[in-house]
């Protein structure tokens, strides 16, 4: 079994874990033995626009995945451009949220009611301001009231839940967009039930910058949702990744207000991705996965910039 | 453009098997909620070189248990983004 680091991290999450072998490779032959000195990563390796998923789960409105994984900032370009030109960018970046605004929530709210208004307001045809401003005051509020593990853990103040609101809405809006370029419904991303990120539960300690017990809690929490819960399992195939894999690509893109953490070059992500998988952090279906995420990913940017 | 914007060793100042010291702290740079997430590394901590790559030095750590898996310390300020790399932070023992 490869050591792997978000394995490790996922391992925490509660979600049930099938126990089917890990899969050999993306190949038809079995998974190379990768050490320190093995071979180098060929980009080859990436999956052809043939290979690309084609298995929908609730398509909308289907399209071909772009061309291929450019190895160069020019070659990229050169793709974004022609995409430009071809789909000109929504007004504001909720403007594919459909979704009615909430009723105010009742003030005895449970902390599940609150995540759940949350995701709806989240969900609605707002700005991203708009929604914050609707989402932070009511999450602040349900945050100072949520229980703690531990009562020595600290929480977050409105002002950083404020910033993770916002950051939170920008991730899953790019998500959400991501998902239509894949053909895919991605609107519940981090939205879901009790492993929302907006459940207050999860949210006082997420909105901490930084690292300690507290936040690696929360993350084990938010870890059962669905798409991090796939991304450990050794029986998922590389299009039951895809969510995952784009998850994974946009956070590294992400200038992260919240962790004060920079976008991450492309090279670094491709050079990442390579020196992974040569060092057994990553399966070859994860490996796969993620390069098939990039053209995805810098479909989005061409069209909404680089996530905030 | 192509140049290393702040001070410290170019990868190949590295050689395979070198003792090293990171002599700053330096952070990975991983998000705490990225399923690659690795723990910073405080200054003092001490490894060996695995391989030197182009813009890359990747370093297995003597803490086996705080990184488990070799750490790629990355050159500064690569194109096109200006990232923070961990090079400057880095020095060979000995």
């Amino acid at each position: 079994m490869n050591s792997i680091s978000g394995v490790r991290l996922f391992t925490d999450a509660a979600a049930p874990r099938p126990t089917a072998p890990r899969p050999a490779a993306s190949e038809s032959g079995p998974a190379p033995s990768r050490t320190a000195d093995d071979v180098l990563f060929s980009p080859s390796a990436a999956p052809s626009p043939d290979e690309a998923p084609s298995t929908l789960r609730t398509s909308s409105t289907p399209q071909a995945p772009p061309a291929a994984v450019s190895s160069t900032p020019g070659e990229v370009e050169g793709f974004l451009l022609a995409e430009v030109a071809a789909a000109p960018a929504p007004a504001f970046s909720g403007a594919s949220r459909t979704g009615a605004v909430p009723a105010d929530l009742p003030a005895e709210a449970d902390s599940h009611q609150v995540g759940e208004w949350c995701g709806e307001v989240a969900r609605a045809a707002l700005s991203v301001p708009e929604r914050t401003s609707r989402i932070t005051p009511v999450l602040s509020k349900a945050v100072a009231k949520a229980q703690s593990p531990s009562p020595a853990w600290v929480k977050a103040n409105p002002q950083q839940v404020e910033r993770y609101v916002q950051e939170t809405l920008e991730h899953a809006d790019a998500m959400h967009r991501v998902g239509l370029l894949r053909g895919q419904d991605w609107s519940q991303h981090d939205l879901e039930g009790a492993t929302s990120k907006f459940h207050p539960e999860i949210a006082q300690f997420l909105a901490l910058p930084g690292r300690n017990e507290a936040v690696e809690w929360a993350i084990a929490r938010h870890n059962a949702a669905d798409h991090h819960a796939v991304w450990s399992d050794p029986g998922s195939t590389v299009e039951d990744l895809a969510e995952s894999a784009s998850d994974i690509v946009n956070a590294w893109r992400m200038n992260r207000r919240v962790y004060d953490k920079p976008s991450w070059s492309w090279e670094r992500i491709t050079r990442f991705i390579e020196v992974s998988f040569q060092n057994n952090d990553l399966s070859a279906h994860q490996r796969d996965a993620l390069l098939a995420a990039i053209p995805h990913q810098m479909e989005e940017e061409s069209r909404h910039g680089l996530p905030a | 453009m192509g140049s290393l914007p702040e001070a410290g060793p170019l990868p190949d100042h590295f050689r395979t098997g070198d003792p090293v010291e990171f002599h700053r702290d330096w952070d990975p740079g991983f998000a705490p909620d990225d399923p690659f997430y690795k723990a910073p590394v405080p200054a003092g901590s001490c490894g060996e070189v695995l391989e030197v790559g182009p813009d890359y030095v990747r370093v297995r750590m003597q803490d086996g248990e705080r990184w488990a898996s070799p750490l790629i310390v990355w050159a500064e300020g690569r194109f096109p983004d200006r990232i923070p790399g961990g090079l400057s932070c880095l020095r060979k023992l000995g």
